[in-house]
């Protein structure tokens, strides 16, 4: 658990403090929903990949970054999980954007109300039952920046599968939908 | 921020963690089991202060119950749930399949485990209620092998097969009450001046076929009873996809796009070619009541008939509905709720 907290922390925080440069730097929060209706909420971090600039006008630009996240379906599963990654994006002249990303973490599936069931009828919960994932996102967003209008934020529409390993047979697939903003804090 | 995030966090776990059964007449509960490394659903819905619990077994193999029981496929939701209590769940390898365990573990032996442990569950949660199993189809086959093996141990007061054929496509016999059941809807049709050309060549084909063997009997056979097979099938509309993959306790894409259900069913498959249960179900001596359609052409009458007459019990009860197909209960559903409420209430 220890080392969970470490890794959180880590890539959380290494975005922030790789660069004393006055570079974008992006708080991102948003609604996780899994299959939409399945309400979560995840933190973020994410700045430019290379580009030394703050975030104005038309451009290409790699960001990478890393997430905090939770889905909470109530019968199937809460997933909470840590995804670091890169995407990619671009910027129209009206602020208009749209991009790609991959990331790459673990998630931890919390099943809910699981119970073990001895042999001689004994029933125990089993509390906080779950099982690890490696998990692997593309993922696909449009949204609008509004730095423009000296407003430092984007908001954004993001769609994403979790492909999560290991499962039965092979790989599980999960959708996520979030929508949510960027802060730009620098 | 990081307060709020830590504290929904903890909500949602939470929430996720506080069903606890419920007796009344409209409980809707949902737990999940761990066995053997499997994370088996279970949905408790109905009248669970009618002190009777039927754990359904979905046929298949390899068919999920959940969504099933979500979109109320069978309806029971305004008939048989009002009455009792109805457990659904997903065996291994089927719908969500969540926990960490493997192929290996998908066998006869393994989901009749399963369903002992369910049973068993049902009982210690709610207050030692009868339990019944309702076999449809393929479960009303498996159901047969779980009371051979836990007979003498299993609570269960009394087993309904609903279409549930005793044989498998293994045994050659299936194919002498497939025979009957064709010659019998044969003279049938003929007596009744329907499709009576149609009808006299197929008289002709069962003069002219001993035995049904080959691929291309049986599937000659199939395209004849497709004639008369009432089929009743269920309107699924878009409102029970959106329930399904929006509203329920299933991750849709788990079922539709990984496809392994084929691969557990297979397994099954491969294993019932050891089995001749119709051999064994004198040794079946609960209360037993068989439904079948008087068009179903995967549990045809004539099959039942025979389980009918050489299962154990001592009460025991057989019922083909007229006009219904392999599901009797959509096809009959007033028909089919009588009959299954008269045998609980008995």
């Amino acid at each position: 658990m220890k080392k969970l907290g470490f890794i959180v922390l880590w890539v959380l925080v290494t975005p922030i403090t790789s660069s004393g440069q006055k570079q974008a730097t992006y708080l991102k929060i948003a609604y996780e929903g899994g299959m939409f209706t399945h309400p979560g909420l995840s933190v973020g971090i994410e700045r430019p990949l290379g580009s030394k600039k703050n975030a104005e006008g038309p451009r290409n630009e790699f960001r990478w970054g890393a997430k905090l996240a939770f889905y909470f379906h109530r019968r199937y599963q809460t997933g909470v999980f840590v995804l670091p990654g890169i995407s990619w994006m671009k910027t129209t002249s009206g602020g208009f954007q749209y991009g790609v990303g991959f990331h790459t973490g673990y998630l931890r599936a919390f099943i809910p109300n699981t119970y073990l069931v001895s042999d001689d009828g004994s029933v125990t919960r089993k509390r906080f039952f779950g099982t690890n994932h490696f998990v692997s996102v593309p993922s696909f967003s449009l949204g609008k920046s509004l730095a423009k209008k000296n407003i430092p934020i984007e908001y954004f529409f993001n769609s994403q599968v979790m492909i999560q390993k290991p499962y039965f047979e092979g790989s599980n697939i999960y959708y996520v939908f979030s929508i949510g903003i960027n802060y730009n804090f620098n | 921020m990081r307060y709020s995030f830590f504290l929904l966090l903890t909500l949602s776990l939470t929430l996720s963690c506080c069903e606890n059964p419920e007796i009344s007449t409209n409980a809707d509960d949902f737990f999940n089991i761990e066995e053997n490394n499997a994370v088996l659903p279970v949905w408790i819905r109905g009248n669970t202060s009618s002190g009777k619990i039927i754990l359904f077994l979905q046929g298949g193999p390899a068919s999920p119950a959940i969504d099933f029981a979500r979109v109320d496929y069978p309806g029971w939701r305004k008939t048989l749930e009002k009455d009792f209590a109805i457990a659904y769940f997903d065996y291994r390898g089927v719908g969500n399949k969540q926990g960490t365990f493997d192929l290996n573990t998908v066998s006869y032996g393994q989901y009749m485990k399963d369903i002992h442990k369910i049973l068993l569950f049902l009982k210690a949660k709610y207050n030692n209620p009868e339990l019944f199993i309702l076999g449809h189809s393929w479960g009303g086959y498996l159901a047969y092998h779980y009371l051979l093996r836990y007979q003498s141990v299993t609570s269960v007061k009394g087993f309904i097969s609903a279409d549930g054929s005793i044989t498998t496509d293994y045994e050659a016999i299936r194919w002498l009450y497939r025979k009957a059941y064709l010659g019998r809807i044969t003279t049938e049709f003929i007596n009744a001046q329907k499709d009576v050309a149609f009808w006299m060549d197929v008289q002709t084909w069962i003069d002219a076929t001993d035995v049904i063997d080959t691929d291309e009997e049986k599937m000659q056979w199939n395209i004849y009873v497709a004639k008369a097979t009432a089929e009743a099938d269920y309107p699924v509309g878009t409102s029970d996809y959106l329930k399904v993959a929006f509203f329920s306790p299933y991750n849709i894409l788990s079922y539709l796009a990984t496809g392994k259900d084929e691969v557990v069913s297979n397994k099954l498959f491969e294993e019932e070619k050891d089995f001749h249960i119709l051999d064994q179900i004198n040794h079946i001596t609960l209360p037993v009541l068989f439904i079948t359609g008087q068009y179903d052409d995967v549990a045809p009458p004539e099959e039942l008939q025979v389980a009918y007459e050489r299962i154990g019990s001592v009460n025991k009860h057989f019922t083909v509905i007229n006009d219904a197909g392999h599901e009797s209960f959509l096809n009959s559903p007033i028909e089919f709720h009588k009959r299954v409420v008269d045998f609980i209430n008995q």
